[in-house]
Parts: structure tokens; C-alpha cells; sequence
């Protein structure tokens, strides 16, 4: 089992890219990544919008993965530092 | 707010500098910058920015029409901190197939330097088409635009090194 501050379930940080905000939570391994991210909203009193998405902070889409828990994240090593960003919808090409 | 094609609309000074005033801290997020008038930054952005040299691009954001329409934003040169089309296009990003960003450094060979994304104003001032989904919000700060155009300079996301 992951060492970290195992009593409180691994901390989680998201950037609100629309604002900069930032959460930072503990969360359970157990829990999916669908569910952090859904908690993310309610740490940064924001609502979800059609059209955003979750990403790693080092840009890396993450929709493949929102039905795995952050204990197979970090087994698969899919953002390993647990650090996410909430990206809204842009266009312009 | 911002809406696909309207005319955007200049805010008075004093309120734009107050919006800029409120979002600047956690707008720039510890960003070096620079702050030439009180309703223009200088912040400098780089091109594949994990590389062992990363491409430096220096971006003006210009707030007159914040914060209900987003910053104008421009690439400059860095030593004149200006833009020609004629000599400048170094300075320039090029971004290829990113349906969210491109950088024209001419657009319609007419209007000057375009970064068309909708978090920036010379979308809605060139009128171009988008989906209301897109569109600039009371949601929105600045810090939306430095993302949404940082993100492009990645090359998972198709910035392909300088234009010129």
C-alpha cells in the first residue's frame, strides 16, 4: 500500500485553468478519478460546465482513465504526483 | 459578456484596472512579468517548454475591455516589445491542427496578428464563427487566457517551433 499519510488517503491537488483556483484534498485510493475530479468541483465551489475536461497538470488527457481508481493510477503510473487541472472548453483554429 | 459576433465593448479605464487589479495575483500565479501601463502586461511564455531549450515568447495582454470581454494578447518582439509583421514572425509560435488555438501572423492579410483562440479579444474583433459553448464568461480571468495559449505551445499540441 501506498506510504502516504495513509491515515487521510493520498492528497490531490487541481488547478481550475479558467481562474487559477486551486484545490488541494485528500482522497481515498479507492476512490476513481471521476470521483476526485467531481469532488474538485465542490472544493473549488465551481460548477461543471459541458465541455471541460480533466487533465493531468503535465497536459496528459485523462478520459481514458476516469473509471480507474488512483490506487491503479499509481500502479499504472498515470500522473503519479496526482496533480490535475480542470480545462474549459476554447476554440479557434 | 462576450458573445460570437458582437462588437466588443471598451471598459472604462478605472474599472478595467480595478477587474485586473482584483485577478492579477492568482492570474499570473507567481509568473514573471513586467508592467508597462497600468492596463498592459509583458509575460513571457516558451515554446516546448520540458525541452533542454525552450523557445522564449514574450505575450502583451492588453485589458481595456476586461473583464467582460478577455485581454487582447499578442505575441511581441521581446527587444522591441512590439510586433512587425515584416520582421517579427520569429517571434511567432507556429501551431499546427489544435482546433483550440493557431497563431496568424497576418490574419486575412489585412488585420495583424491574430492568436485565435475565444479566450483572447481579437476573436471576437476579427468576428470569427465558434460555438457559444466556447465563448469568454463571467467564469473566465486573464489566467484562462496565459493557459489556454501555454497549452499550445506543446508539441503534443502542435506547436511546431517558430513561424519565422
Amino acid at each position: 500500500m501506498p506510504n502516504e499519510q495513509e491515515s487521510q488517503g493520498p492528497v490531490v491537488e487541481v488547478l481550475y485553468l479558467k481562474t487559477n483556483e486551486e484545490a488541494r484534498f485528500h482522497a481515498r485510493w479507492s476512490e476513481t478519478l471521476q470521483q476526485v475530479w467531481d469532488q474538485a468541483y465542490n472544493e473549488l465551489g465551481e460548477a461543471k460546465h459541458a465541455g471541460d475536461t480533466f487533465e493531468c497538470q503535465d497536459g496528459a488527457k485523462l478520459d481514458p482513465y476516469l473509471t480507474l481508481t488512483l490506487e491503479q493510477l499509481r500502479e499504472r503510473k498515470i500522473c503519479v504526483n496526482r496533480k490535475f487541472q480542470i480545462r474549459g472548453p476554447a476554440g479557434g483554429a | 459578456m462576450a458573445k460570437i459576433g458582437a462588437d466588443p465593448i471598451l471598459n472604462s479605464p478605472t474599472a478595467a484596472r480595478e477587474a485586473l487589479e482584483k485577478d492579477l495575483v492568482q492570474g499570473l500565479r507567481g509568473r514573471t512579468h513586467q508592467r508597462p501601463h497600468p492596463l498592459t502586461l509583458l509575460v513571457p511564455i516558451f515554446g516546448n517548454p520540458d525541452s533542454e531549450s525552450p523557445d522564449l515568447f514574450l505575450l502583451r495582454l492588453q485589458f481595456s475591455y476586461y473583464p467582460d470581454w478577455p485581454p487582447g494578447a499578442q505575441f511581441v518582439n521581446p527587444f522591441t516589445r512590439q510586433y512587425d509583421k515584416t520582421k517579427d514572425l520569429i517571434w511567432l509560435p507556429r501551431i499546427e491542427g489544435n482546433s483550440r488555438i493557431q497563431v496568424h501572423a497576418d490574419y486575412n492579410n489585412s488585420m495583424g496578428q491574430v492568436i485565435c483562440s475565444s479566450m483572447t479579444l481579437e476573436f471576437y474583433k476579427v468576428r470569427h464563427g465558434g460555438k457559444e459553448s466556447e465563448v469568454w464568461t463571467e467564469k473566465h480571468t486573464f489566467a484562462a487566457t496565459i493557459n489556454e495559449i501555454e497549452m499550445g505551445l506543446r508539441p503534443n499540441d502542435g506547436y511546431k517551433g517558430r513561424m519565422g
